[in-house]
């Protein structure tokens, strides 16, 4: 919950301060993807395929979003 | 498939399920890690686009409703609490504090939807439709199909409040409970990333 | 105790059928007419027309492959069906009836555009709109309807999952599998509402990702049908 007001406080920022902002909007949110897998669903008691795969859903398309995000700077 | 040893490691009264243990049953991780990468397909095409034309996204962002998201993303996240909960009542074998908070979550869902209705009807009230521009396309399209599964989730969500008091909490039966929360919980964190994409405007 | 007659041999056709099926569908659409990628539905009437027109002969042959697909759907839904009835017991097996109601009117799906299609092929000379139109219906019918899909594959996940037999006759997986195909084709329904982006009949998310699932979906279904089917054999049950 804390995250979700955290990651909307910070969206009041400026210029290319914004587009770091926005990078960290897209963490935060896949910070709670990451407790709502593992809480939430308990990943964190299941085997190691399925963590890894989780995990590696929510770091993959993060990762994604965040270098599409970055195009007008490359 | 020997339910028996199942049943020692997952029953266990207030406590955390053993390690290895797969929420639900592998065959549903089909189904949700196959949602999970078609909405993935939906963010990164609304990313990819969204590079296209930044200054009219971030503009038509501005135009959302902020409350609304927010209500709606602290919804989600409750009725998830909720049923995360209610799976861990059926473990203790406390189906009807199980029952209620499933039927809690259930009203949290039903919430969401209802704030969705209103959030849709102010912008086309306001003259935004999905054909005004491509930003509020992707939103109602993607927002709309997220809230189809929403609709489902409630369904399942509901029919667990009345499987959870049908018989004894059984290993089948707790496999089956957790499965259907898990979509609950898939449901919620698709909401999380749609809810950064849209509503978050900086 | 007599074994019950298992018509392994036919069921294995209908099968084969069902492997057949997406091979003509492909090869109608690529190699012969060229559709894949589909063709723009923001393209002009005139564009449209050129298409038909310089590769007409293609598109009329390709047509032909894309009915013989449709028939072939018959027998592949009429063998799930008789897969689905063995686990669906009772005197009224409806989600068996379903699947088969919605394949056999899934046939449809193939063969009214693959007709649509060499209709316009027929006169190409045609005005634009009018050879346009009849691309349009094609390609609306082939993306759209996704219902069908959504009864047929619900219908056969949900009886998969309810399969009570120690050993169930198909995987679980499978059926949560079938469930996440027919997700994949509601981006389709929505293909009426755009002329580009992802939603459109040539888009991303209404054509590419049923497209890409709907291959893989014939192939690992035969694969279990047939594993189905020759378990039947040994174990001589209905």
């Amino acid at each position: 919950m804390a995250a979700t007001i955290l990651s909307w406080e910070t969206g009041h920022a400026s210029s290319t301060g914004r587009h770091y902002a926005e990078i960290a909007v897209l963490i935060v949110a896949f910070v709670k993807v990451r407790i709502v897998l593992m809480e939430f669903i308990e990943v964190r008691s299941a085997p190691v395929i399925l963590k890894v795969l989780a995990q590696a859903w929510a770091i993959g398309v993060c990762a994604v979003l965040i270098a599409i995000y970055g195009r007008p700077w490359w | 498939m020997n339910y028996g040893a199942e049943l020692h490691s997952s029953k266990c009264r207030g406590c955390e399920p053993q390690v290895d243990h797969v929420p639900g049953e592998p065959g549903v991780w089909v189904l949700l890690f196959g949602d999970m990468l078609i909405f993935s397909v939906f963010f990164v095409t609304y990313a990819v686009h969204r590079g296209d034309n930044v200054d009219l996204y971030r503009q038509s962002q501005s135009h959302l409703n902020q409350v609304f998201g927010i209500l709606n993303t602290f919804l989600m996240l409750s009725s998830s609490w909720c049923v995360a909960n209610a799976v861990e009542m059926a473990r203790m074998e406390r189906t009807a504090s199980s029952a209620r908070l499933f039927r809690l979550g259930l009203l949290c869902g039903l919430c969401f939807v209802v704030v969705k209705c209103f959030e849709y009807g102010e912008k086309v009230r306001y003259g935004i439709t999905p054909s005004t521009n491509e930003f509020f396309m992707y939103y109602y399209l993607f927002t709309g199909i997220h809230l189809m599964h929403v609709v489902v989730g409630m369904a399942v969500v509901g029919i667990l409040s009345s499987y959870v008091q049908k018989g004894v909490i059984d290993a089948r039966r707790l496999r089956n409970i957790e499965s259907g929360a898990s979509f609950w919980h898939v449901v919620d964190l698709l909401w999380i990333v749609l809810f950064a994409l849209f509503y978050i405007a900086v | 105790m007599d074994r019950e007659e298992v018509n392994a041999t036919s069921q294995i056709v209908c099968v084969w059928a069902g492997i057949l099926c997406p091979l003509f569908l492909f090869a109608g659409l690529w190699p012969a007419m060229k559709f894949i990628p589909p063709l723009n539905p923001a393209a002009s009437a005139a564009e449209i027309a050129t298409i038909f027109q310089n590769n007409t002969n293609g598109i009329r042959l390709g047509s032909i492959f894309i009915m013989i697909a449709g028939a072939l759907y018959a027998p592949f839904t009429a063998v799930i069906a008789a897969q689905m009835r063995r686990i669906e017991r009772g005197s009224t097996p409806v989600l068996t009836y379903s699947q088969l109601a919605a394949g056999a009117a899934s046939c449809l799906l193939f063969i009214i555009p693959g007709l649509a299609w060499t209709i316009a092929a027929f006169r190409p000379e045609r005005p634009p709109e009018i050879t346009q139109a009849f691309n349009d219906f094609a390609w609306i019918f082939v993306v759209m309807p996704f219902v069908l899909a959504e009864v047929q594959n619900i219908c056969f996940g949900a009886v998969i999952i309810s399969d009570k037999r120690t050993t169930p006759l198909f995987p679980r997986w499978l059926g949560f599998f079938n469930f996440w195909i027919a997700l994949s084709f509601i981006p389709g329904g929505l293909t009426t509402f755009f002329k580009t982006g992802p939603f459109a009949y040539n888009g991303l998310l209404a054509f590419w990702i049923p497209a890409g699932t709907f291959g893989p979906w014939f192939i690992v279904i035969c694969v279990y049908l047939i594993k189905a089917i020759r378990r039947q054999q040994a174990e001589g049950s209905a």
